[in-house]
């Protein structure tokens, strides 16, 4: 009965994460089986590596897990999770980085998880959808990460603004500045991708 | 150019339609005369629109179960953060009762090991406990068929107990006998 009662959509994730902290294991199951894929697809398209971004998720469900008791009422859950999960991302990209440093003089060329192809390619012809996902993948691992949250957060995970400017806690202004600078390097970027389509559009 | 720079700020709330009607109006106007911004807005549409439709992926299958296991581990370690305690405390209890039984022990090695001194030069004191006495003789006595011999001669020398003797009598009765 008490599983039926939570797997209902109704049950909002507010309700669930209270329940938990009333020692509720049950709720806890339901908010990651809710969560689980989305925050997998933010974090991977973050740090660009499905294990890495694995890895990141459990350990924002292990945190959860641990600090449940630091969550108050006040803000959405998914706004909570969200912020740990960036927080996490975010240092992965900085332990790469000083990794990266460290490894400079052996010339280390990182492998991607995707298919890129030469670069002899055509870009008028047709892109398979894998592939221009891989492009924009590209494009998204070279933006800094300060400009990245937010195209994330806004584009791919579909945030309203106010819930970004919480997660991140930065104002409203400074989000929607930077989701607009994001998305101008992008555009410029992946200026290859779009060009044929471009005239189509005019008018 | 300057004109760009300066319309390209309010590009992402054109394409979301978040602009205020004299912005909008101003910035399609720039748009319908400047190509170079014009395709720019059109690529961000785009942009917008692949970044939504980007293929999601799924966790992998052993997902959960790995996260059980995280998740016992943890469980398992915040008992173990109790765990020095409880340790303590079974600890404290161990050494407790361990030193009764030592006490305990020692005390019935003394009498017994060294009746001649203690029993006979504390002959009135053990007169004054003489159940004591008595249990300790008993307890000693029922070790004697284990070694006759020198439980025996110990027990010879320790008068200060009548049931003992008679306990001894028994004894040199059952070798006697033997």
């Amino acid at each position: 009965m008490k599983k039926d009662a939570l797997k209902a959509t109704k049950v909002t994730d507010e309700v669930l994460i209270a329940r938990f902290q009333q020692g509720d294991v049950q709720a806890f199951d339901v908010l990651v089986r809710r969560y689980k894929d989305q925050l997998l697809n933010f974090v991977f398209r973050f740090v660009g590596n499905r294990v890495d971004a694995e890895d990141i998720v459990q350990e924002t469900f292990l945190r959860v897990f641990k600090n449940k008791h630091y969550y108050k009422e006040i803000a959405k859950f998914s706004t909570w999770v969200y912020t740990i999960a960036g927080n996490l991302a975010k240092t992965e990209l900085r332990r790469r980085k000083r990794r990266k440093v460290f490894s400079v003089s052996n010339f280390v060329n990182e492998e991607r998880d995707y298919d890129i192809p030469d670069s002899n390619r055509n870009p008028e012809k047709e892109v398979d959808g894998s592939i221009k996902d891989g492009y924009i993948q590209e494009a998204i691992d070279k933006l800094p990460p300060k400009f990245k949250e937010v195209i994330l957060l806004r584009d791919v995970q579909g945030f309203a603004y106010e819930e970004i400017s919480q997660i991140l806690s930065i104002p409203l202004g400074t989000v929607k500045s930077r989701v607009n600078r994001g998305r101008l390097k992008l555009q410029e970027d992946l200026s290859f991708l779009f060009e044929g389509e471009t005239t189509n559009n005019q008018g | 150019m300057s004109q760009c720079n300066k319309f390209k700020p309010y590009f992402s709330n054109y394409i979301e339609g978040e602009l205020s009607s004299d912005i909008r109006k101003n910035l399609e106007k720039h748009i319908s005369l400047c190509p170079d911004c014009d395709e720019i807005v059109s690529r961000m549409r785009q942009l917008r629109q692949s970044l939504e439709q980007l293929a999601p992926i799924a966790a992998s299958a052993d997902f959960d179960f790995k996260l059980n296991q995280k998740l016992r581990l943890l469980d398992g370690k915040k008992q173990s953060a109790g765990f020095p305690l409880d340790a303590f405390l079974n600890w404290k209890f161990v050494t407790a009762s361990a030193a009764v039984v030592v006490i305990a022990f020692s005390s019935f090695m003394i009498m017994d090991g060294q009746p001649e001194t203690v029993t006979l030069d504390s002959f009135q004191e053990s007169s004054l406990t003489p159940s004591i006495t008595g249990q300790e003789e008993a307890a000693s006595g029922e070790e004697i068929p284990n070694s006759p011999d020198t439980d025996y001669a110990t027990g010879e020398e320790d008068s200060t107990s009548l049931k003992k003797k008679h306990d001894l009598k028994d004894k040199i009765k059952y070798v006697n006998d033997k």
